[in-house]
């Protein structure tokens, strides 16, 4: 009796238009507006590499070590071409690149060869072993650069270098210009790439000075430092989840299906009052007991719900991509316990007044529609007010629990929080259905 | 004298100053089929609903089955198929899924509610239709659809409220031969309408209600041998003068004539000669005439005897269902 009429809720549930085209189509439809709309903005994966060339008027290793390791990154911002100047502006032209990076040398100066951090370390050994011992120690290297090293000191630039050493500047500065054509995302991102290796510079250099290239101090580790080999600093991960603004929308998205859950959840309560329907009049004449009917009808309607949920967040995750992040079975658990608060608050709206079904739908739907509007699923700025100015408009917005869940398990490495927002649910769903009870609960009526 | 089925005993019940049902007092015996007939508004659904236990009432006892129905009377609601004046089905299940779901309400042995749910169908003539979804009927066959949901159990009463509303001559004819057999095979049927044709043709026994109040009750030879005209003669003529009305009115059996749109209309009084007489008489004095016809009293006329109104507006026409497509 029981298992019969929950198969026939969910039933009628999968075949009802209303629930198929706002609990399935509609999230599966906003989910891909999404993606286009704001996905090429946000998505982390879909950002292709900028194409631009690279123009060495003297060899800057550190330059290239750090090119080589963005080169390698999961995902490279830049794609370096290196190239002489005629080539590079050919390319720039011809619009096969976005953008010419220019290591230039100081103007009308000749200025130290680059070393790389080992020879670093080596010369000022060498230098310190001159300026202690008065001489310079024998090498028999071929390397070029060495030799090079070794040429300039020959050719009287030995102050030069004591004074970068004594400076703690032995590291040359690397001067980077930039040419671009047109303006956009690619330009933005090879000038930002430009300003970013320029602040690496001050930073190697004020890290050299700290770790005491010019006073005898640890050289090999100053150089290491611009190596990116020493862990001087580590990247920390915050957050094992993905904390961009499109995955906000997502979960916006995953709250409304299980706020919309109120759509079926209404009709429970129309079908099991008899002032509300004919249905509802021979299911109250049955020799079922009404608690039991509503249970059914309840159970049918949660799995129902759960089902549209899992279906959207399946989408989201396997066809649309949207990343979020390792705990893919907590977003399911979720979308479960918000799709059941969503079912039970129709439940208890639906059995307020005794007006028509079409208009509690439409009631429904405004009230839905301002819940998904406070959780910031149009406006992303309006949750963030809520939250300073009104925070318990947030906390009592049932989209925004289901919102703020997906939020903290994305956002926080314990679950603490993630846990606080689910156990609200659970005691939304629990008041609802009790109200809901309370609502329906009338076996005679007044008036029919 | 059968066992008593359903008996109500001063019931009232008010809706804020309206008094929809004034002290009524039914006692509806095994085995009949016990018809409510009254106007739009007269009490009939009212009882129904008070009877079921849906609507609360003020004053009275409601009786079923030797015991007193509450809402929480499930074992009495089991004995008992409702088919609403509202069709009352789900729109996204099938025919076939629409019965099971409502008999599983009441029997929850599979194999034995598979039967009950064939036996429905085959009842209403629904065979064909078991994978239509109730939007695809017809108005009739959405009927025939709302009754199978209220017998699939095979209830022991079953109270039918006005189940032939928009509903075509066609299937009307086998929704009223359907509860005559339901009938036979030994259910009591309580059967509400305001269509007194239907009523007069399957109804053993007759309550007539007017204004929340029984009017009459009985057979409906016994409702109509309450009334003063048994017979109604028409005589299709031009107006005779008042000396033929005198005559007519001093015939032994004739209460009352009346001559309107060309046609004169005699009311008698039970009897095997009126025609004749009245023949004589327009013979005698050398009336010429056209069409003579006779007819027998109707509810209709039972009814406006005793409330001085027809049972029914003269513009009310049965509705007739939209047709729809069928796959």
């Amino acid at each position: 009796m029981f298992f019969n009429a929950v198969k026939y809720e969910i039933l009628q549930n999968l075949r009802n238009r209303q629930v198929i085209v706002w609990l399935l189509l509609f999230p599966l439809v906003m989910g891909v507006l999404y993606k286009f709309t704001f996905g090429s903005i946000y998505e982390k994966n879909s950002f292709s590499a900028v194409p631009a060339a690279v123009v060495e008027h003297k060899e800057d290793v550190i330059f290239h070590l750090v090119m080589d390791a963005m080169a390698e990154a999961k995902n490279p911002i830049l794609n370096t071409t290196y190239c002489d100047e005629e080539k590079a502006y050919a390319l720039l032209e011809s619009g096969e690149i976005k953008g010419i990076l220019v290591i230039d040398p100081p103007e009308g100066e000749e200025s130290a060869p680059v070393l790389s951090a080992e020879q670093n370390a080596a010369a000022m050994d060498a230098i310190r072993q001159y300026l202690t011992e008065g001489r310079l120690p024998d090498t028999d290297t071929e390397d070029e650069s060495w030799t090079e090293f070794l040429s300039w000191l020959d050719r009287g630039y030995l102050e030069q270098f004591v004074g970068m050493y004594q400076g703690g500047e032995l590291i040359p500065e690397t001067r980077l210009s930039l040419k671009v054509k047109g303006s956009g995302v690619a330009q933005t991102t090879i000038k930002k790439m430009a300003e970013m290796y320029a602040n690496l510079q001050i930073m190697g250099r004020e890290l050299a000075r700290q770790n005491g290239a010019g006073e005898g101090g640890n050289s090999e580790k100053a150089a290491k430092v611009m190596e990116f080999d020493a862990p001087v600093v580590t990247n920390l991960e915050l957050t094992k989840g993905n904390t961009d603004p499109f995955a906000s929308y997502m979960y916006n998205l995953i709250a409304m299906v299980a706020i919309f859950g109120s759509l079926a959840g209404l009709s429970i309560a129309v079908n099991h009052q008899a002032n509300l329907s004919a249905v509802g009049a021979r299911r109250s004449c049955s020799g079922t007991p009404k608690l039991i009917a509503v249970l059914a009808s309840l159970m049918g309607y949660f799995v129902s719900e759960i089902a549209c949920v899992s279906v959207t967040v399946t989408f989201l995750v396997f066809v649309l991509k949207v990343d979020f992040g390792d705990r893919l079975p907590w977003v399911y658990l979720t979308g479960v316990c918000g799709g059941m608060m969503g079912v039970a608050m129709g439940f208890c709206f639906g059995g307020i007044g005794k007006w028509s079904q079409g208009a509690k739908t439409g009631i429904i739907m405004a009230l839905n529609m301002t819940l998904c509007f406070l959780s910031g699923a149009m406006v992303p700025g309006i949750k963030g007010l809520l939250i300073t100015r009104s925070p318990i408009v947030n906390a009592l917005n049932p989209a925004a629990v289901v919102c703020d869940s997906l939020y903290y398990l994305s956002v926080d490495a314990d679950l603490t929080r993630y846990f606080g927002k689910l156990l609200a649910m659970l005691i939304f769903t629990a008041v609802f259905v009790l109200l809901g009870f309370l609502l329906t609960r009338r076996r005679q009526y007044a008036s029919l | 004298m059968g066992k008593t089925v359903v008996k109500i005993e001063n019931l009232v019940k008010n809706y804020a100053e309206l008094r929809a049902l004034d002290h009524l007092n039914l006692e509806i015996e095994e085995g009949e089929i016990f018809g409510l007939l009254g106007p739009n508004g007269s009490g009939k659904t009212t009882t129904i609903s008070c009877l079921l236990s849906l609507l609360s009432y003020d004053e009275g006892t409601i009786r079923i089955f030797g015991e007193t129905m509450t809402p929480v009377s499930y074992d009495l609601k089991s004995r008992i198929g409702i088919i609403p004046q509202n069709v009352a089905v789900l729109n996204e299940l099938t025919v076939y899924e629409n019965v099971d779901c409502f008999c599983g309400l009441y029997i929850k042995d599979w194999a034995q509610r598979k039967q009950c749910v064939d036996e429905a169908i085959a009842f209403v003539g629904l065979e064909d239709f078991v994978k239509f979804r109730p939007r695809k009927l017809s108005g009739g066959l959405l009927r025939r659809l709302n009754i199978a949901c209220g017998i699939a159990h095979k209830p022991e009463l079953i109270i039918l409220d006005e189940p032939t509303v928009a509903v075509d001559p066609q299937s009307r004819n086998k929704i009223l031969e359907g509860i005559v057999e339901l009938n036979r095979r030994g259910a009591t049927v309580i059967y509400t309408s305001h269509y007194m044709e239907e009523v007069e043709q399957i109804c053993t026994r007759i309550c007539i209600m007017d204004r929340g109040k029984k009017i009459a009750e009985g057979t409906k030879d016994e409702l109509k041998r309450t009334i003063k005209n048994t017979e109604t003669i028409y005589v299709e003529m031009a107006e005779p003068d008042s000396t033929v009305f005198q005559k007519m009115r001093s015939l032994t059996h004739v209460n009352d004539v009346n001559w309107a749109d060309g046609k004169l209309t005699v009311g008698c009084a039970g009897g095997r000669h009126n025609l004749l007489q009245i023949m004589e008489l327009i013979r005698s004095e050398n009336l010429d005439f056209g069409r003579v016809y006779s007819e027998l009293p109707t509810l209709n006329d039972v009814f406006l005897t005793i409330t001085g109104k027809e049972l029914r507006d003269k513009n009310e026409r049965p509705e007739e269902p939209t047709a729809k497509k069928k796959k």
